[in-house]
This record gives structure tokens, C-alpha cells and sequence, in this order.
């Protein structure tokens, strides 16, 4: 059995009758970049707010480090940095003051933490400039330097690169990548930017209506499902009936003009269109095609893009 | 749990709100003391009329509008996620919150006892015992603000809607501090509310100089301190275990 630095099982939430998230059960390995992919109001926020325990959980248990999340609540919170929705800061104080007042509450941060983590999003330290006249992509970076101020394990970054401008996301992007590669920190991370999460994730939870419909690596998911056989020829239900006996194809799909995916892609096309020609099946079309995540996106959630 | 109350003053740096409250804090006393040296009052009247309108009126206000501005400055910013994230308790945030306000009422109790000083100086009758000024306002304002705790509770139900609870516990200030004023109409006397209490527990120490009149006062006030102080405890400590509850089963989905 592997070890998780946090793993969840059948976590629900429930507000009246209504079910926001239903039984999910993420695992995210330590020194890993996992992030949840969804639409907004997918359940994402909720499911960090329980992991945090910002929001009651209905049902279903969080381990973190190992241990069940419940009770010593400050010595877990103490190992991890956050991010949650919007940052919150006081608009009349600086950035510095900000963050002595977060520091301050934490208690045992060294002392050169502040400027650190400020240089580190590119913030200038001691700056009078207040929060109220930051723009959005400041104020983001604020957030980040808030969460990696007392040089956390692990780091839960909601939507992170929200508002930032197209340098701002990819420098925060080779920030998040840094932080997990050299300091070997565990990041989980909420997005519904497809492009993002491609370029940063080691693997993803997609997440629709509340259920986490598929977790697993990047790789593994492109090498499984991002790739398949498009394949045209009638009649449908005989051809697949055909290379399911032949060929013990279990993963396909038909689409709606009637050509079917098959996202075995281990098998050669040129069998397939030999094997249907000896039957006297003569293959329209057949190609090795490539998805990108928001096709495969629209495919796993049954419905339009994201966002 | 005093560095989370030095906290919570830092918030109030530059804030507009907590600005208009320090102006209000300073200049009615001020306006107060200033209509006593116009008159040319005794001390003891000086110190009656700081006694009413400072630790009757403007205290209870001042902490009331502090503590509310204390807790809603965490919903306006969606900053007490970032406080609950570091497994600071809500009780903890709730009893820093109340002792910031108390600190500020201190000081506010300061700059009363400095204007009753200096307007002892102009009135020439200046009785020059600073601390027993400065114990008879820290005494008779933390049993004002024993007798408005439930404010607290007033806050922590409205403290999303900011003006109506601004509303809610201006009116109760108001409402206390007209049952001080109209004391012996409305059969007040006969009434065992927390801020009449205060008031007549409190009455005799406010003497600093014993006169006919004041007998007269001292006899028609009297109330007993034991029930007074009982009367005091049971609201301060209804009130305040009542809020903390709601607190914190409110913070329980941020």
C-alpha cells in the first residue's frame, strides 16, 4: 500500500438535501504536483475548505501525514500553506504588515520569512504601497507569499494563477514547479485553466457535480485515454461485436455520426482494416488520433468545455 | 493570546471607521468638559457629568462600535479564513477581539481622566488625586460595559449586515443611556435592569466631595452592591458565553 501525505475516503458534504460533494476520495503522494480539475462550482473550493476543516464534513474521514485529520488541528495546520479562493488581506495595511500579522499568529517563523517570501513572488518588501491598491495579480501573489511563509510541506493553492497577466501565470507557474522539484514540496492545487494544469500537474482528479470521476497520473492518462483509434464503419454494432471477440477491446466509445473510439491504441490499425476486409466490412476510415485534456475533459464530464 | 490582541489593534491602522470612532471618543468628553468650564461648575459636577456621558455613553458606544467593527472587518476582507487556516481557535479570536475593545476603552478612560484633570485646572477647584480620578472612570466604564455586553451578542447575530447591527447596538446604547437620564421618572428605580445597576453600584465612588444634595443623591440611589454585582456578572457572562457559542457555530462553514 502506498503512503499518502493526504488521502481522503468517501468525503461528503451535504448542505440540507442537497449532496455538493459526493464520496470523494483523492490520494495525493508526497513531493507530487496533484491538481483538481473542474468546472467552477464543481466542488473544488468545498472539498479544500474540508480538507482544512474551514467547512464541516458530512461524512467520510482525511488523513494527512499519515494520520487521521482530527484534533492536534494547529500541529497539522502548521505543515501546510494555503491558499483559499479570493485572498483575503487588510486593505488599509501594506503587504509587510499583512503578513506580520500572519506570521505573528504563527509564532515561530524565522526572521528574514517575510522578505523571503515576498522577493520570492517578486512583492517588494516594506513597500508603503497598501492592499487596497493592489491589482488582482498582486494581490494573488500576496496570497502565495501568505501561504509560503512559514516554509510549509505541503501546499493547498485554490485556483492560483487566477487574474494573474500571461507573465505572472507562467512565473508562477515555474514557481509552483520549483517548489515541488527542488524543495520537494507537495502541492495540491484547484484549477478549471485546462492549459495550466497540463503544463503543471504530475496527476489530476477531475472533478463534475461534486464526484471525482477520474485520478490518476498525466502520463498514464494520456497513454490510456487521451489517445485513440477513430475508426468508420458499418454496421457499428457488428464491427464492435467483431473486435471485442478479436481484438477484447472494452474501452470504446461511439460518437454521434456513428464512428467509434476505441482508446486501446496498442492495437496496429492495419490488423484492424485486414481483419474487417477477410469479414467484408470495408473500413470508411480509420486514424491514430490525440486528445487534448479539454477534449478529454468534455468526454469524461459528458457535457461542454470547461469554464 | 496577547500577540493575537496586538493583532487586532494593528488591524485598525488607517481604517476610516476606527478613525471616526477615535474622533467621536475624544471630542464629546471634551465638548463635555469644556461646557462645565463655560459654566463654571464645581469639580464634582465635572466629574459627574464625565462619569455619565464618558463611562455611561461614549464608552459603551465606543466599545460596542469597536468590537463590531473588530469582527466585521474579518467578513468584509474574507480574512478569517486565513486566521482559522493557522489553528487559531474561534474562541481564541473571539476573547482577543473582546480584550482589544477593553484595551481601547482603557485608553479612552485615559483621555477622560486628562480632560477631567485639565478641567480641574481651569476651574481652580482641581483636586489633585490623578489615580482616584482615573479608578473612578476605569470602575464605573467596565461596569457599563459589563451592563452592555449583550451587544456582543447583537454582533455576532448581525455582524454580515454591518449597518443594521451598527443600527441595532447604537439603539441599545441609547435606549441604556436613556433610562440613566430619565433615572427618576418611569418608575427607573424600581427597575433591576444591568446599566442601572451599574450606575447605582457605582454612584458612591463617583463622590469626591460629600454634600447635602449628595446624601440626598446617595440615599435615593442606593441599591444593593452584592446583587449588583451579581446582576452585572450573570449578563457579562450570559451574554458572552451566549455569543461565543453562536460564534462558533457560525464560523464552522467560513
Amino acid at each position: 500500500m502506498e503512503n499518502f501525505i493526504l488521502e481522503t475516503k468517501g468525503l461528503t458534504k451535504c448542505y440540507g438535501d442537497t449532496a455538493v460533494v459526493k464520496g470523494v476520495d483523492i490520494h495525493v503522494k508526497k513531493g507530487e504536483i496533484y491538481a483538481l480539475l473542474g468546472r467552477n462550482g464543481a466542488g473544488k473550493t468545498t472539498i479544500m475548505k474540508m480538507l482544512l476543516g474551514l467547512s464541516r464534513i458530512t461524512k467520510g474521514t482525511v488523513h494527512m501525514f499519515g494520520q487521521p485529520f482530527a484534533g492536534n488541528k494547529k500541529e497539522f495546520l502548521g505543515r501546510i500553506g494555503v491558499m483559499i479562493e479570493t485572498p483575503g488581506f487588510y486593505p488599509n495595511l501594506t503587504a509587510t504588515e499583512n503578513l506580520e500579522i500572519l506570521s505573528d499568529l504563527r509564532g515561530y517563523i524565522k526572521r528574514d520569512a517575510i522578505k523571503e517570501s515576498l522577493g520570492k513572488v517578486g512583492l517588494p518588501y516594506k513597500d508603503k504601497k497598501l492592499f487596497s491598491e493592489f491589482s488582482l495579480g498582486m494581490k494573488q501573489r500576496l496570497g502565495i507569499a501568505a501561504a509560503i511563509i512559514h516554509d510549509p510541506e505541503v501546499l493547498i493553492l485554490d485556483e492560483p494563477v487566477n487574474g494573474l497577466d500571461p507573465i505572472g501565470v507562467m512565473e508562477t507557474r515555474d514557481f509552483i514547479r520549483e517548489l515541488s522539484q527542488d524543495y520537494g514540496k507537495t502541492i495540491l492545487l484547484s484549477s478549471h485553466i485546462l492549459s495550466e494544469i497540463e503544463l503543471l500537474a504530475d496527476r489530476i482528479g477531475i472533478i463534475d457535480k461534486g464526484i471525482l470521476l477520474e485520478e490518476s497520473s498525466f502520463e498514464e492518462l494520456k497513454k490510456r485515454n487521451m489517445h485513440y483509434i477513430l475508426l468508420s464503419a458499418e454496421p457499428t454494432e457488428t464491427v464492435i461485436h467483431m473486435l471485442e471477440e478479436e481484438f477484447h477491446i472494452g474501452d470504446y466509445r461511439i460518437m454521434g455520426n456513428g464512428c467509434i473510439q476505441v482508446f486501446d491504441t496498442e492495437i496496429q490499425t492495419k490488423e484492424i482494416v485486414k481483419f474487417l476486409a477477410e469479414r467484408k466490412i470495408y473500413v470508411d476510415a480509420i486514424t491514430k488520433c490525440s486528445d487534448t485534456l479539454e477534449d478529454y475533459f468534455k468526454r469524461i464530464t459528458g457535457g461542454e468545455g470547461i469554464a | 493570546m496577547l500577540n493575537i490582541c496586538r493583532n487586532e489593534l494593528k488591524k485598525l491602522k488607517r481604517q476610516k471607521t476606527a478613525r471616526m470612532l477615535w474622533a467621536v471618543g475624544i471630542l464629546i468628553p471634551a465638548f463635555d468638559t469644556l461646557l462645565c468650564i463655560k459654566n463654571h461648575y464645581p469639580f464634582r459636577n465635572l466629574v459627574g457629568a464625565n462619569v455619565l456621558f464618558g463611562s455611561f455613553l461614549v464608552i459603551p458606544f465606543v466599545f460596542s462600535a469597536m468590537l463590531l467593527n473588530l469582527f466585521e472587518l474579518e467578513e468584509r476582507n474574507h480574512t478569517l479564513k486565513n486566521i482559522l487556516v493557522i489553528g487559531v481557535p474561534e474562541w481564541k479570536i473571539f476573547l482577543s477581539k473582546l480584550a482589544s475593545a477593553l484595551v481601547i476603552v482603557v485608553v479612552f478612560m485615559g483621555i477622560i481622566t486628562a480632560y477631567t484633570v485639565a478641567g480641574g485646572i481651569f476651574l481652580r477647584n482641581y483636586i489633585s488625586d490623578v489615580f482616584h480620578i482615573f479608578g473612578i472612570f476605569l470602575i464605573t466604564s467596565l461596569c457599563s460595559v459589563c451592563a452592555a455586553m449583550p451587544v456582543a451578542l447583537l454582533i455576532i447575530l448581525l455582524r454580515k449586515r454591518n449597518l443594521i447591527a451598527m443600527i441595532a447596538i447604537n439603539c441599545f446604547i441609547l435606549i441604556d443611556f436613556l433610562f440613566l437620564w430619565q433615572l427618576s421618572m418611569f418608575h427607573c428605580l424600581e427597575m433591576h435592569l444591568p446599566v442601572l445597576a451599574a450606575y447605582r453600584i457605582t454612584y458612591p465612588l463617583t463622590i469626591i466631595e460629600y454634600t447635602d444634595n449628595l446624601r440626598l443623591g446617595l440615599d435615593t440611589l442606593y441599591y444593593p452592591m452584592d446583587k449588583g454585582i451579581f446582576l452585572l456578572g450573570a449578563t457579562t457572562a450570559a451574554s458572552l458565553g451566549i455569543s461565543l457559542w453562536l460564534y462558533k457555530r457560525q464560523e464552522a462553514d467560513v
